[in-house]
């Protein structure tokens, strides 16, 4: 009997003995950020394409260049200490800082540049679009990309392009800085340590890579010894949190700083709530409907245009996309040169109707929708879904991981939110109008007006190139405006409702978290400032 | 929750089984089961696989890259192969526990295995252990009371237990415990600002807390482990009392209970001495049978609590058509079913002094 | 209770047992079941709620007072009210009118996969059987195969592999569902295998099909029918399942498992949108399972 009323007491022990650490806050030298992390799929900075994984690499590693978050079009020294550019505007000399090392504790030196270039175009995985593009390739970069000594690297562009855009390029996430000494010990077969890199750390950044375990968590540590000096936050988590309502009631209770995937309404209630910031970070991407121009239904210009009747701007403005987005249906994102404020469409049945007749549609039709289950993206296809059937078109929407069928042109209508890493409107137009073969044989899948087997009509394709190589920058900006207008009024098969936004809740305690709109957030800028415990409750 | 079905039906692979052991030619015989069975998993495993729609290149090489990169990739993969040469691959390198790379975590799938395992088999051993203790003694007591107002509360209650969304009661805790009394932690094993503290041998943190001396943690860990285990627990124990209940009843309509009654011996004393003794056997290999039958409650489970262990491994791994994990998982699911299975069956065989 | 005269000689011929033909007999047996299901309560709700389940699914459209499709997001997210009795989600559609919707979902996939599996299940079993010797073995063999994964596990991964969708859904529980309606029925199969009505029909001449069709399966249909009613319930806890994980019905549709999992994102601020289908589901579930015990304990009252 004593036996049995021990156990049972241990047991009301085991029950109450925690419950007291059941609100703890975190640590004040520790940051603790929460994410869907299913994204995230390896962490080589030449090979990831990809927002979260982007942010832990702008972290573990430096670059030459740098954007300022603030002023994102002033490339501003970071490994570069400084940089000269020919006469012809094609060659760009860099001088590397010196005393860098990397956490192996190499020193950081020219070579490293040159090697990390080098494996960047070589590779040609996704990422290497942002030096392919200036006409980099694996035949030309050995004679155009070169150290010429420790502290030296040179940079030969095949063609004139503007200045700002090639920098820019060696800004991007992309151009990471590697440790090619150490890379090179890890080689296998030729791979440029690839297999090695996915899931380890060769960088010089503010932060050292101490754990990640995919979909579940990272833990990075601050460097001590770190070039622009010693972090605040000795260790930053990241953790796969996919469910907003659990990253709002943690982020709440300080059980978490910064929450990056929440839905609307737990955004709005953590503003009310007084203790929580929202970042909205303008990103270079939209929101779009790819209407695919191999089907005849589809092609017609008529259709294409109904179809910019049928999306509820307004009412998706002040619900769901209120933190995830702006209403923005020309291309070139509000914030770079050439962007118009200018938005004629708005939800209208009636004249999507008409315009279907005219099509030759008057009752409509029936077609295959394909979008991604995650919010906003699902609640904007479901709206669309309802609009479009008062219009007679009937679609039949399915989630799921299609982007292989977009890539493919195996789709029929397809929605998604793109993202572009350099601050310059030819990032976007790029993708969205240039289709320089719009043959199936000719697998331009990078780009998305070629994969809506869209012939984006010529002259707005040669204005793009044009813009891209002009040097000039009050002409560019015209350009830019000049294609901007032509894309609005080419009833495209991209349509772009809303210029992306990346919404997080941040703690009040938390300074200096800002969001990059080219996705190096950088955490070695973050500082707590110690709340009193009681002053929380008091201020609600 | 669903698992009830499948293991309950399962009680009749017992004596199903034993049948194949009862001969002299019994050890062959049930490891050629066994291999069979392996291989039917294989074969399942394999075309559902082949089946999933998503691309399995785009997930590895990303959305942007170009299709050089996409025909190199698709080569490496060797998906321009037949299919049956696809399986013998495939079969040869699992043999040799090669379950490939996870493209999301770029991780040989076998180590990822080990390494989310220990936090089902935490959840599952405690969540059965909370079935156990609580659905055993209600279901013997619904059969003493046979017919009375007790037996009718006890079957509603193991009733609600098949019948609850157990996805959806979690949510529910969640927000009631924790939202609003803040009486359990939020999800997850530990707080996140403990991790990375102890990186102990087992991957189980309760275990290697108690190794490295932190009981800061362990309590943590503990009650972390709670909230998920006892909702996991009461569908086990909704089984677990129905099971008990009826092997109860059966044992209370045998002769020797009467015999037992008339010679005057108290009520407690014929309930737990005689007849309970001799269901205890029967009871082990349907405890067994409820915690195979939980891992199929921890897929739920693990999302709701972000629980990182094989179920929420499995299910991130779908979506992102990550197919060597799935695949992966799903058999190692299966093989512990099977395995499950067997122990019980051998323990039925060899315990049980009617089989023996 | 006071009974006409009728409604009295319908009850005495139907309860004496000195049958005078074998349709009196089959008609004292249901009734004796019905009376049996009238003693036992919690039977007897859950066959009410059912009852009650398919009279919302037949009468949606006149029970439901809103268009469980219409969308106003102006009207997103209302608190439950007298205009909107569970309140509206996230697209401003009347969450009541979607649950009346849903129930024709659940029962839908319920009947979709029982016709399916039942017919399936019962050939399977009741082949191994009858023929008994490898047959018996292979076809064992591969219903333990399937019996070897847990229900949901497997059905996550073949509606993984099948695409989203309610009919791969279907197809993925009913997947998952045979095996135990195989086993059943080769079980009670074997049981007659050996009769000497079975014997007799062979001599006839009758063939394997004739014999399993108009001997074997009057006979197995009860215990299958009671294993079907109990297995509802676990139908319905798959399908939810499935849907909570986005694998099942695809929107606009209206489906408890999916309303409840896409409720979440909005919990704090709108319980109602997981708590309704969420308890939805739970009653169903339940009343199929009382049902079920209850039909159990008429066919075995040993268990009882």
């Amino acid at each position: 009997m004593m036996k049995r009323k021990l156990a049972a007491l241990a047991s009301v022990a085991i029950l109450l003995a925690p419950f007291d650490g059941a609100r703890a806050k975190t640590p004040d030298d520790q940051l603790v950020i929460a994410m869907s992390m299913s994204a995230i799929r390896g962490l080589d900075p030449q090979e990831l394409n990809q927002l979260e994984a982007a942010e832990v690499v702008a972290n573990l590693y430096d670059r030459l260049i740098e954007l300022s978050p603030d002023k994102i079009s002033e490339p501003k020294p970071s490994l570069a200490e400084s940089w000269t550019v020919s006469e012809d505007g094609r060659t760009f000399t860099f001088k590397i800082r010196s005393g860098v090392q990397f956490h192996s504790g190499n020193p950081l030196t020219a070579q490293d540049v040159e090697w990390t270039l080098h494996r960047l175009v070589k590779l040609g995985l996704a990422p290497s679009t942002d030096l392919r593009q200036w006409g980099f390739s694996a035949d030309n970069v050995d004679a155009l990309i070169r150290a010429t000594d420790e502290s030296t690297l040179v940079v030969e562009t095949p063609k004139v392009w503007n200045a700002n855009l090639i920098l820019y390029s060696l800004a991007s996430f992309s151009t990471s800085i590697v440790d090619s000494k150490l890379l090179q010990r890890h080689e296998k077969d030729g791979d440029w340590g690839r297999a090695y890199l996915q899931t380890a750390d060769a960088g010089s950044g503010p932060y050292r890579l101490k754990t990640w375990r995919a979909n579940q968590l990272l833990i990075a540590d601050a460097v001590p010894t770190y070039w622009r000096g010693e972090p605040a936050m000795r260790r930053v988590f990241l953790s796969h949190m996919p469910e907003s309502a659990a990253q709002r009631l943690q982020i709440d209770a300080g059980d978490i700083d910064i929450a990056a995937r929440l839905s609307y309404t737990d955004l709005r209630g953590l503003e009310a709530g007084g203790e929580i910031t929202v970042d909205k970070t303008p990103g270079f991407g939209f929101y779009y409907l790819a209407l695919n121009q191999k089907d005849e239904v589809l092609s017609n210009p008529k259709v294409r245009e109904a179809f910019r009747y049928l999306i509820d701007y307004d009412g998706l403005s002040a619900t769901v996309m209120r933190y995830y987005g702006i209403k923005q249906q020309s291309i070139i994102p509000a914030g770079l040169p050439g962007a118009i404020s200018e938005n004629p469409y708005k939800l209208d049945i009636e004249k999507a109707k008409q315009l279907l007749a005219e099509a030759g549609y008057p009752d409509g039709f029936s077609k295959v929708y394909y979008a991604t289950p995650v919010t906003p993206e699902y609640e904007v296809a479901q709206s669309l879904q309802a609009n479009a059937a008062k219009a007679g078109i009937r679609l039949d929407l399915q989630g799921g991981d299609h982007i292989g069928k977009f890539r493919g042109r195996d789709f029929e209508l397809f929605s998604a939110r793109s993202g572009e890493r350099l601050p310059d409107p030819h990032a976007v137009l790029q993708s969205y109008a240039t289709n320089a073969d719009n043959s199936d044989k000719a697998k331009l899948s990078g780009l998305l007006a070629w994969r809506s087997a869209w012939d984006v009509p010529k002259d707005i394709q040669e204005m793009v190139t044009a813009a891209a190589h002009e040097t000039d920058q009050a002409k560019r900006v015209e350009l830019y405006e000049r294609i901007n207008r032509a894309y609005l009024a080419s009833s495209p098969a991209l349509v772009t409702s809303f210029q992306r936004t990346d919404a997080k809740a941040v703690r009040k305690e938390v300074k200096g978290y800002v969001g990059h709109p080219t996705w190096l957030t950088r955490w070695d800028t973050v500082t707590k400032s110690a709340v009193p415990e009681s002053s929380g409750s008091e201020s609600q | 929750m669903s698992m009830s079905q499948t293991t309950e039906t399962s009680t009749a692979s017992p004596a199903r089984s034993s049948r194949f052991l009862a001969g002299g030619r019994k050890v062959a015989t049930s490891f050629a089961v066994i291999l069979t069975t392996l291989f039917g998993l294989l074969v399942i495993t394999f075309v559902v696989g082949r089946l999933v729609p998503a691309d399995p290149v785009i997930s590895v090489i990303g959305d942007q890259a170009d299709q050089a990169t996409y025909d190199r990739v698709y080569k490496e993969m060797g998906l321009d192969q037949p299919l049956y040469v696809q399986f013998g691959s495939y079969l040869s390198d699992v043999v040799r526990l090669d379950l490939g790379q996870s493209t999301l975590t770029k991780q040989p799938v076998a180590s990822d295995l080990a390494r989310v395992v220990p936090a089902t088999i935490e959840l599952a051993t405690l969540a059965t252990l909370i079935g156990a203790c609580f659905g055993i003694p209600l279901g013997v007591v619904a059969a003493v009371n046979r017919g009375t107002w007790i037996d009718h509360v006890a079957r509603v209650v193991g009733l609600l237990g098949y019948s609850t969304p157990i996805f959806w009661l979690g949510t529910i805790v969640i927000l009631i415990f924790y939202a609003h009394l803040g009486l359990i932690p939020p999800g997850g094993r530990i707080y996140i600002y403990n991790e990375g503290i102890i990186d102990g041998p087992t991957d189980s943190i309760i275990v290697d807390s108690l190794i490295a001396g932190n009981f800061e943690i362990f309590w943590s860990a503990i009650h972390h482990l709670l909230a998920p285990a006892i909702i996991l627990g009461y569908a086990a124990m909704a089984y677990l009392s129905r099971m008990s209940r009826s092997f109860m009843l059966e044992q209370l309509r045998q002769e020797y209970i009467l015999t037992a009654r008339a010679k005057g011996l108290g009520k407690r004393p014929i309930i737990w001495r005689h007849a309970f003794r001799n269901i205890r056997v029967q009871l082990l290999t349907v405890v067994a049978l409820a915690y195979c039958g939980l891992l199929d409650g921890t897929v739920l489970i693990e999302t709701v609590f972000a629980w990182p262990g094989l179920g929420q491994y499995l299910t991130s791994a779908l979506f992102v058509a990550d197919m060597n994990a799935v695949l992966g998982a799903v058999l190692l699911i299966g093989m512990i079913s099977i395995a499950i299975n067997l122990l019980s069956d051998i323990v039925y065989r060899f315990i049980d002094p009617r089989t023996r | 209770m006071t009974r006409s005269g009728y409604f009295s000689d319908l009850h005495d011929w139907l309860i004496n047992e000195e049958f005078t033909s074998s349709r009196q007999a089959r008609f004292h047996k249901l009734y004796v079941a019905w009376l049996s299901l009238l003693a036992n309560p919690l039977a007897l709700a859950g066959f009410a709620v059912i009852g009650v389940l398919i009279l919302v699914a037949l009468l949606a459209p006149l029970i439901a007072g809103h268009d469980p499709y219409a969308q106003d997001l102006a009207m997103a997210l209302q608190a439950p009210s007298a205009a909107h009795w569970f309140g509206t989600d996230e697209f401003g559609r009347d969450v009541f009118a979607r649950l009346i919707y849903g129930a024709r979902t659940t029962l839908y996939i319920t009947i979709l996969v029982t016709v399916i599996v039942a017919p399936i299940g019962f050939i399977i079993g009741a082949t191994a059987g009858y023929l008994g010797g490898w047959v018996d073995v292979v076809l064992m063999r591969i219903t333990d195969i399937f019996l070897s994964f847990p229900s949901l596990v497997l059905a996550l991964a073949f509606s993984a592999a099948l695409g989203p969708g309610i009919e791969n859904a279907v197809i993925a529980i009913a997947l998952t569902v045979w095996p135990p309606i195989a086993r059943l029925a080769r079980a009670e199969t074997m049981t007659f295998r050996n009769a000497d009505f079975v014997v007799a029909a062979e001599l006839q001449g009758a063939g394997m099909g004739r014999i399993l069709l108009r001997h074997i399966v009057p006979l197995c249909a009860p215990s299958i029918v009671v294993r079907l009613t109990l297995n509802m319930s676990s139908i319905i806890l798959t399908a939810a399942g499935l849907g909570f994980l986005g694998l099942g019905a695809q929107p606009p549709m209206a489906e408890w498992g999916a309303m409840a999992a896409s409720g979440r994102q909005y919990l704090l601020d709108a319980w109602w949108l997981t708590t309704v289908p969420g308890l939805a589901i739970l009653t169903v579930s339940l009343a199929f399972n009382l049902l079920g015990d209850g039909l159990r304990d008429i066919m075995d009252p040993r268990n009882g």
